[in-house]
């Protein structure tokens, strides 16, 4: 375009010097003869007139051009002049353009030249380190432009943009268990635009390395083209490729973790018996991490088919939705708690048990130092004595003893039962009785002192 | 006559300074009467050349020239005036086309021919003049066309530069400049542009000629449905369109996927009434196409278009009367479909079913299988939705099944207008509507809960109790043992005087095993053991004597 407008400029210039050359010959047919003033002022009114006339049918055009530049775009005249300035002399150098549109964080500058948005090249196009571009030119898409400096063809326009860096997004997906108990997970996935080495779709495969940001031609298309469209309430929204991910992130977590119920995600009854020691009776719940490697390698897959590159995954835990399951995880807390309190009460109960031992003890000495006392006094004189003197003198203690309390009862027999028994068969011994009644007693339960091994 | 030659070119100068800052300002209007064609062109060649006051140059060779100034004005008029008409000629911008009316084309060739008959009579006249220097015309020649030449050919040089007509275009240029003189003749040619999906009328066209012929841009994505008055005409676009007489836009169709989802109702079998997002994501079937730089956005076929924009559906229900015969958005359709089919099949199922799923897919053939059940109920909505037998319906969660089925459903009755169905089915979980529904899912847990911690509770005390149990029998088998063996050693005795001491031996021995116990024996005197033993000895004594 500009050797063109030189090309125009040099016509003008040549038309213009032959013509003076050819109205000299015009005037003065007769060389030699030296034109006077008045002939001189006519030769130059006519090459003046010519130069407006040429001037005026040229500047003419460019008007008509502007006029309908600034219908037809519906632009203001400063617009529709500077358009048609550039689609007429600028060249493909910076300078020439005189309107430049910056494009960086993955968006182009709104405060930018409107005639650029508008309408669209000639102009110069600053794409930064981490976008790219992709452009359309009259109805079509035209190129794919990466980091750097880029002239805009006529009409040439900023389509999208597509940012090179890391994006990371959260979500959180609601789900129902598989036995019906409404959950959460919280969700984070970080992806960017595939790489060369990604992309598995396309013919040509041109790649950049624009710096630490890699892309491929191929896949920057791809995720331009496949945005959804989808309609809300005031009108339609387009999704990007980021939000796209988002949601097949969130449809891949729910189709996983609805395979599951709540028991298999939290389990606290496991955790109680693994605490404790006990064999596992109790199912393992499913740890994140390997739900997170599943569906990070699913999520993965979807990101190949759609030229992203999916760099991580990161799941928060199941929480259940629904108070009531949280009240009776609280509640089986307390019922753990209360085993610990359990717990002391018994080793309370146990020190209890040793003082009663303890106290056992001083009964027994107690009564053997009495039954001692009387039968002491006459085993040192060397008295025999009689087998129902034993008896009886035991007999005696135990009752006097048995006045004193229950306390000393219990320790000295384990039950009632054993005194009752001991005490009728004194009674069947002092009455001599039948053999047989002892063989009742016998077999109803044996008099013994025996305590208790503890 | 200098002086006067000097004024003119002053004038010159000066009036198409001011003529130029006037037009600058001021575009052309559309006209509001109606103008025959031939003038229309008259008019653009005037709007066009006009201002360049095309005569001026030449009559500043008055008094130069050997002619009257009356014939070089004539000449300075008429020969630029036919170096327009011809271009204008060539370009087809007078009205002489088959496609216009007879008059015009009459009056067109009337005026033309007027034009050329004025002019070659003038050139006549003055080469017939006979003191008339031959160079001195050659360049005043030269002086009157070098400015409508250049003129010209900066338009022809330009035009397709400034008036994009697009590609695949029969006569670019041609159609260029038919939309620029268009635009200057007061009945301007209806340019379009396509932007936001919405059609936005960039030049507006007279009333008096109708719509077309045109241009339209479109979006690479959208694409544009042509009407010719009642007449649904064509597919234009994606790209620049050149649209022919009378025809207008008429219809957007976005070539981008789409993606629609709701919110519905849906009753199980058991009558609980859920709540489903039903989702369906679709586009203008694309055919084999892919998307390709510098190429139309891919689509199958103009069939599709017409089949997709002339499904949309009108329903007047929950509408003004005004907006009651306002169709639908075709975009609607996949979506309204899919949540009837979506109804249907989740009526099949219990709400358990649709939180349950076929794990094993091979297992659940099997009629014993539990799963079977649920295979069953998925044949029986793929055989009412009208869908033919597909291969496999065991997934995981009873909600994909549906998904699946419902988006079969969709594709088999939208494939066929030009719709390409890409996915759909579910979206969300499924929600019972009643809160108490949930309430008793979560009870139903508690229980489950509470019976788990209760079972494995009484396992624990079942097992201590167990183990308790096996000692204390042990310790009774093993006390009653020793007694029942000491009962029996002496149960043989003779005497019956025996029985006393008897009773007196084990009372002793009791005492002793007392006295032994490590405790007991600490707070005992020392001699307490032996006398009981010496007593002991004594009572054992007399019984052997007895049992002798």
């Amino acid at each position: 375009m500009r050797l063109r407008g030189l090309l125009m400029a040099l016509t003008v210039v040549v038309i213009l010097v032959a013509f003076a050359g050819f109205v000299l010959l015009a005037l003065w047919e007769q060389p030699g003869q030296l034109p006077s003033v008045s002939e001189l002022v006519t030769y130059f009114v006519l090459v003046i007139g010519l130069a407006v006339a040429l001037y005026l049918g040229f500047q003419r055009v460019v008007r008509v051009f502007v006029q309908y530049v600034q219908a037809f775009h519906d632009l203001s005249l400063d617009e529709a002049e500077g358009l048609v300035n550039r689609l007429l002399y600028s060249s493909r150098h910076p300078g020439s353009m005189g309107v430049l549109l910056r494009v960086q964080a993955g968006q182009v500058d709104l405060d930018g030249p409107a005639v650029v948005h508008k309408v669209g090249g000639p102009a110069f196009l600053n794409v930064d380190h981490d976008s790219v571009v992709v452009t359309s030119r009259l109805g079509y898409l035209h190129r794919v432009l990466g980091p750097g400096g880029h002239p805009l063809e006529p009409f040439e326009r900023v389509w999208d943009v597509v940012d090179l860096r890391p994006q990371r997004r959260t979500v959180v997906v609601d789900f129902m268990t598989r036995d019906g108990i409404p959950a959460s997970c919280q969700a984070t996935i970080v992806c960017s635009i595939a790489g060369p080495e990604s992309v598995t779709v396309g013919l040509e495969h041109k790649t950049h390395n624009a710096a630490y940001l890699d892309y491929a031609d191929d896949a920057i298309l791809q995720v331009s083209t496949s945005k959804f469209v989808k309609r809300v309430d005031s009108g339609y929204r387009v999704n990007d490729w980021v939000v796209g991910m988002s949601g097949a992130l969130e449809s891949v977590i729910r189709d996983t973790l609805e395979q599951y119920t709540l028991d298999e995600f939290l389990n606290p009854q496991y955790w109680l018996e693994e605490d404790e020691g006990r064999p596992r009776s109790a199912a393992a719940p499913k740890l994140v991490s390997e739900l997170e490697e599943a569906i990070e390698r699913d999520i993965k897959a979807v990101g190949r088919e759609r030229g992203v590159s999916v760099i991580r995954v990161e799941m928060g835990t199941v929480r259940p939705a629904e108070e009531a399951i949280s009240r009776q995880w609280l509640e089986f807390w307390q019922a753990k708690l209360q085993k610990r309190v359990d717990r002391y009460a018994m080793q309370a109960e146990v020190t209890r048990a040793e003082l009663a031992v303890f106290a056992r003890v001083e009964v027994r000495v107690d009564f053997l130092n009495r039954v001692l006392e009387r039968l002491q006094s006459l085993h040192g004189q060397g008295i025999d004595i009689p087998g129902e003197l034993v008896v009886s003198t035991i007999t005696e203690v135990l009752q006097t003893m048995h006045r004193r309390g229950s306390e000393t009862e219990r320790a000295l027999y384990p039950s009632m039962e054993k005194v009752e028994s001991l005490a009728r068969a004194v009674k069947i011994i002092q009455a001599d009785e039948d053999v047989d009644a002892l063989d009742d007693v016998g077999s109803e339960q044996a008099p013994s002192l025996t305590v208790d091994e503890d | 006559m200098t002086v006067v030659r000097v004024g003119l070119l002053v004038i010159y100068a000066v009036s198409s300074y001011v003529l130029s800052r006037y037009l600058r300002d001021h575009l052309p209007s559309s006209s509001h009467t109606f103008v025959p064609a031939w003038m229309r062109s008259w008019r653009a060649l005037v709007w066009v050349w006009g201002p360049t006051l095309w005569f001026f140059p030449g009559i500043l060779w008055i008094g130069v020239l050997e002619l009257p100034a009356l014939q070089i004005l004539l000449l300075s008029v008429c020969l630029p005036l036919t170096c327009y008409v011809v271009f204008m000629l060539a370009g087809g911008l007078f009205p002489l086309s088959s496609s216009a009316s007879a008059s015009d084309k009459q009056t067109s060739i009337v005026t033309v021919v007027v034009v050329a008959l004025v002019t070659g009579y003038s050139l006549l006249n003055a080469l017939l003049t006979p003191e008339l220097s031959l160079i001195r015309f050659a360049v005043f020649v030269a002086t009157v066309l070098s400015p409508p030449m250049l003129s010209i050919a900066s338009l022809l040089q330009w035009i397709s530069e400034v008036v994009p007509v697009g590609r695949h275009q029969e006569r670019p240029v041609r159609r260029a400049l038919m939309m620029l003189f268009g635009f200057f003749s007061t009945f301007p040619k209806t340019t379009w542009v396509v932007e936001d999906g919405t059609v936005h009328t960039r030049v507006e066209g007279n009333q008096f000629a109708g719509a077309g012929p045109g241009w339209l841009m479109t979006e690479p994505e959208n694409t544009v449905i042509l009407k010719a008055g009642p007449k649904v005409t064509r597919v234009a676009g994606p790209g620049v369109a050149l649209t022919k007489r009378a025809e207008s836009p008429f219809k957007i169709i976005d070539l981008r996927n789409q993606m629609r989802t709701t919110q519905i109702n849906a009753i199980t079998r058991d009558g609980i009434e859920v709540s489903v997002s039903v989702s369906s994501l679709f586009r203008v079937n694309r055919g084999y196409g892919e998307i390709i730089l510098d190429e139309s956005w891919p689509y199958r076929h103009q069939r599709d278009i017409f089949g997709v924009a002339f499904s949309e559906e009108v329903d007047p229900t929950g509408k003004s009367p005004l907006e009651a015969n306002t169709a639908y958005p075709w975009g609607d359709l996949p979506l309204q479909i899919a949540a009837h089919r979506m109804e249907q099949a989740i009526s099949f199922y219990s709400l358990d079913q649709l939180y349950s799923g076929i794990t094993d897919p091979i297992g659940a053939l099997d009629e014993g299988d539990p799963q079977f059940q649920l295979l069953k109920i998925h044949r029986q909505v793929e055989k009412a939705l009208g869908l033919p037998r597909a291969e496999g319906l065991g997934d995981p969660l009873t909600r994909t099944t549906i998904g699946k089925l419902v988006e079969r459903a969709v594709r088999q009755a939208l494939e066929p207008r030009g719709f390409e169905i890409l996915s759909g089915g579910i979206g969300d979980k499924i929600t019972p509507l009643n809160q108490d529904v949930t309430a008793k899912r979560v009870e139903a847990w508690k229980s489950r809960f509470i019976l788990k911690v209760m079972d494995w509770q009484a396992k624990m005390q079942r097992r201590r109790f167990a183990k308790l149990e096996d000692l204390r029998q042990s310790a009774r088998d093993t006390m009653l043992d020793s007694m029942i063996k000491e009962i029996q050693k002496y149960v043989g005795a003779a005497d019956e005087g025996a029985w006393r001491d008897y009773v007196a031996y084990h009372l002793l021995d009791d005492l002793i095993r007392m006295a032994r116990n490590p405790d007991v024996q600490e707070m005992l005197p020392e001699s307490a053991l032996p006398t009981l033993e010496g007593i002991y000895a004594q009572v054992r004594g007399e019984e052997e004597f007895q049992d002798r």
